[in-house]
C-alpha cells in the first residue's frame, strides 16, 4: 500500500475515534443535566453504539501510525513518538476505567426506570462523581496534547 | 512553533468537532428512528442543539483554517485543483448537513407536544416523522462529502 493510503487509514482511524469520543462525551455531559432515570438511561444507552466506532478508530490509528512510522523510517524511541505511545496508554486505561463507571451508571439509571422512574440521589452522585469527570477531561487533553505532538514533532 | 504548525493544529482540531458533531447526528438519528415514544425522541432531541454549535464551530475552523493554510504555505496555491475540489466539497456537506437539520425538527416538535399533552405512549405519527428517508439521505451525503474531503486531502489530486 502507498504512504498516501496508510496515512488515509491513519486520519480515519483518527477521525473515528475522536468522533466517537466527542459523540459520547456530548451525551455523558447530556445525561448529567436530566434528572429521570429513564431519560438518564436513554442518553447513556446512546453511547454504546459510539464505543465499537472509538475503539475502532482507535485500533486502525494505532496500526496505520506504526505502519506509517516504520515506512517512512520514524525510531519509534524519538521523543514525540514516546510521549505519543504514553498518551494513548493513558486513554486506553482511562477510558476503560470510565466506560467501566459509566456502564454501571446505565444499569443502575435502568433498573430504576423500570422501578418507578423517580430521580435518585445516588444516580446524580455517580453522574457527577468528580474522579470520573476529571478522567473523561483528562482523555480530551490527551487527545488535544497527541493532535500537538503529530503537528510539531518536538524532538524529530 | 511557527504559524503554519498552529494553522495546521488549529484545522485538525476543528475537523474533529466537526466529525464529532456528525458522528453525534448520527448517534441521535439511529436513537430517534428506534423509538417511537414521544419522551424518548424529545431528550434525544434537545442534545441537536449541542450539536449544531459544534457543527458551525467545526465547519467555519476548517474552512477558515485550511484556507489560511493554503495561502501561507510555499507551493499550495488557493486555486490549486484538489483545493477547489476541497471547498466545493466543504460547500456540499455543509450546505447539505444545513438541509438535515429541519427535516427532523416535524419529528422533534411533535415530540415535545406530546410530551406537554402529557401523552407518553407510542405514537405512530412521530414514528413516521422520525424515519425521513430525506434527512437520512442528506446526512449521508454531507457525511460522503466528509470523508472525500480527507481522500483528497491525502491523495491532493493534480498536484
Amino acid at each position: 500500500m502507498s504512504e498516501n493510503g496508510i496515512l488515509f487509514l491513519h486520519l480515519a482511524g483518527v477521525l473515528l475515534f475522536v468522533g466517537g469520543s466527542v459523540a459520547a462525551a456530548v451525551l455523558r455531559r447530556a445525561a448529567m443535566t436530566r434528572e429521570r432515570p429513564s431519560e438518564i438511561a436513554l442518553l447513556l444507552r446512546a453511547v454504546r453504539p459510539a464505543v465499537p466506532v472509538v475503539g475502532g478508530g482507535l485500533v486502525l490509528a494505532i496500526a496505520a501510525g506504526f505502519w506509517l512510522a516504520h515506512r517512512l523510517g520514524f525510531a519509534l524511541s524519538e521523543t514525540w513518538l514516546s510521549l505519543t505511545f504514553a498518551l494513548i496508554a493513558w486513554m486506553l486505561v482511562v477510558g476503560a476505567v470510565a466506560g467501566r463507571q459509566d456502564r454501571h451508571t446505565r444499569e443502575l439509571a435502568e433498573r430504576l426506570a423500570g422501578d418507578g422512574d423517580a430521580p435518585d440521589d445516588e444516580l446524580a452522585r455517580r453522574l457527577h462523581d468528580p474522579v470520573n469527570l476529571a478522567l473523561n477531561a483528562s482523555m480530551l487533553v490527551a487527545v488535544v496534547a497527541t493532535v500537538a505532538l503529530m503537528v510539531w514533532k518536538p524532538g524529530a | 512553533m511557527g504559524l503554519n504548525e498552529w494553522l495546521l493544529g488549529l484545522h485538525l482540531l476543528t475537523a474533529f468537532a466537526l466529525v464529532g458533531a456528525m458522528t453525534l447526528f448520527w448517534v441521535a438519528i439511529v436513537a430517534i428512528r428506534r423509538t417511537d415514544l414521544p419522551e424518548q425522541v424529545a431528550s434525544v432531541g434537545r442534545l441537536l442543539p449541542v450539536g449544531n454549535v459544534v457543527v458551525v464551530v467545526g465547519s467555519l475552523g476548517v474552512i477558515v483554517f485550511g484556507v489560511w493554510l493554503a495561502i501561507a504555505l510555499d507551493g499550495v496555491q488557493v486555486w490549486d485543483g484538489w483545493v477547489i475540489a476541497a471547498i466545493v466539497l466543504w460547500a456540499i456537506a455543509s450546505e447539505t448537513g444545513r438541509r438535515s437539520d429541519p427535516e427532523f425538527a416535524p419529528c422533534i416538535e411533535r415530540a415535545n407536544e406530546l410530551v406537554a399533552a402529557g401523552q407518553t405512549g407510542p405514537d405512530a405519527q412521530l414514528a413516521e416523522l422520525a424515519r425521513t428517508s430525506r434527512g437520512l439521505l442528506l446526512h449521508s451525503i454531507s457525511t460522503v462529502a466528509v470523508v472525500l474531503i480527507l481522500v483528497d486531502m491525502i491523495w491532493k489530486p493534480g498536484a
